[in-house]
Order: C-alpha cells, then structure tokens, then sequence
C-alpha cells in the first residue's frame, strides 16, 4: 500500500510520522464497502451471543458524521440482516474519536433500566479522503472496526467508572489555527492527567493498582509525556499497535484490549484503564477490571 | 415523562454560500466509496445550513432558548438529515464556547432518533440521574443523495426544541 499516495503527505514528511511519531503502517480497506467491513467483527460477535431477542440496543458510534448519502441507514440494514428484532437503533459522533466512552456512559443508565438485556456497540470507519486519513501534525490513520457486546451482569471486563469530559474553546475541531492548537497542546498533557485521576477517583483506587493503560493511538511521544507526567511506567501503557494500525477512529481501545488479551498482558483482577482525546475537544477515561 | 414546552423554528433557505473545498471533495470520495451517484450540482446549488447557525437563529428569534439550555441538565441532540458544510467540529462544543452552556451533553442521531432520545431521557429519569432535559432535533434540506434515494426529505431547515421533565 503506497502511504504517500494514501495520505497525500511528501516523503521527508511521511518519513517524520514514522520516525518521530512512530507510525509505520495503517490497515487500509481496498475492497468493500463500509457494511460488509462493519459486518466482519459484528457477525463473529452474534456468533457468540446465543439469544439475540436479549439485544436491545445496537449503537454505532464513529468520529466521522457523514458516513454515507442520506437515507441509507446502515444499523436499520444490520438489523433486518442478523434479527436482531428487540433492539434499539442509534449512532452516536459528539465525541469524535471518543464517541465509544460516551456511548458506554449512556449503556451504564440504559443497561440499569432493562437489567436482563445486552448492548452492542459498534464501531468501524474507512478514511476514504485524505481529510480522514491524516491528523496533521499528530496522526496517521487506519480503517478498523470492531463490535462490543456489553450487559450488566458478567465478570470479565467490568466497568467501574466513566469520566468523560468537554474541554471549552476549541469547538472548529479540524479548522482550528494553528495558534489553538498550541494553546490546546499547552494544556493537552495536564487535562489528560485531571480526565485519568477522575475516572481513578471515581473507581476509588489508585494510579499504582493500574496494571495496564489502553490509550487511543495518537503517536508514541504524546504517550511517553503522559507516561511521564503520570509518573507511570511506558512498560505499563500499551503502544504496541501504534507503528501497526495508527490511529483507527474509535476503534483504537477495543483493538488494543483485544491485542493485550492475546498477548496475556492482562490476567484477572488486573485494573486497567481505557482513555483517549477526541476533536472538539473531548477527553476521557474509564477503569475496568479483568 | 412530561413534555413541558415545545418550540418549534423554521428558517427558508439560505442565500447562497459556496462551500469549503474540502466540503465538495469529502462527499466525492465519501460517493466513490459507497457506489452512489452523486449529483455535485446538488451540493453548490442547494445551499443549506450548519447545525450552530441554525441554532444561532432559533436564539436570536427566541431570545427565552439560551435561559432554557442554560438551565438543563442535560441537552440531548438529535437529527436524521445531516448538517451542511459546517465549521464545527460539532453542536456541543460550539454551544459551551460561544453560549457557556454547560448542560451534560449527549448525541442521539439517525432515523428514529427523536424516539430514540425519548428513551434514553426516560431511562435518565428512571434511574434518577435527572430532572429536567432539553432534546434538540435538526434538519435541514441541503443533503448529498444517491440517485436511487427513496425515502422522504426533509421538508424544511429548522430546529425542535422540546423541555422534558420527571
């Protein structure tokens, strides 16, 4: 896959993505549509999910908010396709690159009210114009999606807070100046430490019960300052996927999580704490344990 | 659930604008992706609205909206058609820059969405999280379509603003 081509950025540019920011390589769709690629991760999920009348709500959230021409309802397709006959459709984009932490803010009020049913959320994106395909500056990204199913009840991955946050000014997003952005990047660091201590706060445990970070995959140098600035060891934040998949929409945490369940890098009863920065600007964490 | 007061603003087309660059080239890849066809002209000609100016116009002919989103709880944004051309990175954020509305924020978007925001609102009020909730919901007609499209249009620009209490 030709990344100059992709991204449209020079060579010595590129090169400083690479060697800099520690993004190598992106997944890129060649074939398909966005609904046979969103279909891919949610069909071996129901695989999983023996009564689909329990799923009441299917959420799909994403950073970008024109996937397709109007009229075409991507969830209402997704529905009729697998029957999911009970379940509640909406998507969700405030949040940009941290729309999955609102949508799990809402399940934890949604999934309270009706107890005995289960969500899935969705995410899946493809950067088919370079405007998707580059954060300047900060990130290179790649087409991922995944599929969550969430519920109230359950031991593995168990949330126990959600903090999520608007941070005032910086509203134009992508057509800030580049003035904003320094101010917002002059401030970036200490609001992701305050938005991380308050999900902490919230669980009632400490930085040092934290096993693991799945941190959205911006680029390698924002992680190692916030490693540093949280006085937390880089060991402990998992970057691997960073040079691999780039920044993948909302996609970043549940690739992560489960690439850290592959590699065992969690075992039960760890702590581990979710957290990511989307354009507007919103931050967020949440703290699960294994 | 009550519903305790409904606004309803309407807004004729706007005059004519020519849309960012990136705008038109957005939607050519966004076609080429989805195998629809897309009418360019559609999108020069038919000149629509941004979801803040929309909500710029409600506030200056309802000057009671802004004591009504300052007061809320939660604000709940909801729309089926999609905003044209916009500045922003979305509603939320413009509305607490350049209005100091600080209510808890949430997107409920898609077809069905006002229905949908209800529900989560009732669910809200349920578990006792809060009181009062304002649901705005959006449309607007400047839209990219597909040739084949065969669902209603929106037959007006305009915002909905419903106050919801327990």
């Amino acid at each position: 896959m030709d990344l100059e081509k992709e991204t449209q950025l020079s060579k010595p540019m590129l090169s400083v993505y690479s060697m800099i920011y520690g993004l190598k390589t992106i997944p890129v769709l060649e074939q398909g549509d966005l609904q046979s690629f969103i279909t891919i991760p949610l069909k071996k999920l129901l695989d999983y999910c023996h009564d689909k009348t329990k799923i009441k709500y299917l959420i799909f959230v994403h950073t970008t908010a024109i996937l397709h021409p109007f009229g075409y309802s991507l969830l209402t397709i997704l529905k009729e396709k697998y029957k999911l006959n009970s379940a509640i459709l909406f998507e969700m984009t405030m949040q940009k690159c941290a729309s999955y932490f609102k949508a799990l803010e809402i399940l934890t009020v949604l999934l309270k009210n009706n107890p005995d049913y289960y969500a899935i959320v969705i995410t899946g994106e493809v950067a088919f114009t370079p405007l998707l395909r580059v954060v300047p500056g900060s990130s290179i990204v790649g087409d991922a999606a995944t599929a969550s199913l969430l519920s109230c009840d359950g031991f593995d991955n168990q949330m126990l807070s959600i903090s999520n946050h608007l941070m005032s000014g910086y509203a134009k997003g992508i057509y800030l100046s580049d003035s904003e952005i320094k101010t917002f990047d002059s401030k970036f660091i200490q609001s992701m430490l305050e938005i991380i201590c308050d999900a902490l706060n919230k669980a009632k445990i400490t930085l040092d019960k934290i096993n693991l970070i799945l941190p959205h995959n911006v680029n390698l140098p924002t992680w190692r300052k916030i490693a540093i600035a949280l006085n937390f060891s880089i060991e402990k934040i998992y970057l691997d996927n960073i040079p691999k998949y780039g920044h993948t929409f909302c996609s970043d945490h549940i690739i992560n999580l489960h690439s850290a369940l592959l590699e065992n890098r969690l075992k039960k009863g760890d702590y581990y704490l979710m957290t990511g920065c989307g354009m507007g600007f919103y931050l967020a964490a949440a703290v699960f344990i294994y | 659930m009550n519903i305790s007061k409904k606004i309803h603003f309407t807004f004729p087309d706007p005059l004519c604008r020519k849309p960012k660059a990136d705008y038109l080239q957005y939607f050519e890849d966004m076609h080429r992706l989805t195998k629809g066809y897309l009418d360019k002209e559609m999108l020069i000609q038919t000149i629509g609205y941004s979801f803040p100016q929309l909500i710029d116009l409600a506030i200056i002919e309802d000057k009671t909206l802004l004591s009504v989103l300052n007061k809320t709880e939660l604000c709940v944004i909801t729309h089926n058609a999609y905003e044209y051309d916009s500045q922003y990175s979305h509603l939320a954020p413009y509305l607490l820059e350049k209005y100091n509305i600080k209510a808890d924020f949430l997107d409920v978007i898609g077809q069905g969405s006002l229905e949908c925001a209800l529900h989560v609102v009732q669910a809200y009020f349920d578990q006792k999280k809060i009181a009062t909730a304002v649901i705005l919901s959006f449309t607007q007609r400047a839209l990219p379509l597909r040739f084949d499209i065969n669902v209603p249009l929106p037959k007006y620009n305009g915002v909905d603003v419903m106050l919801v209490n327990i």
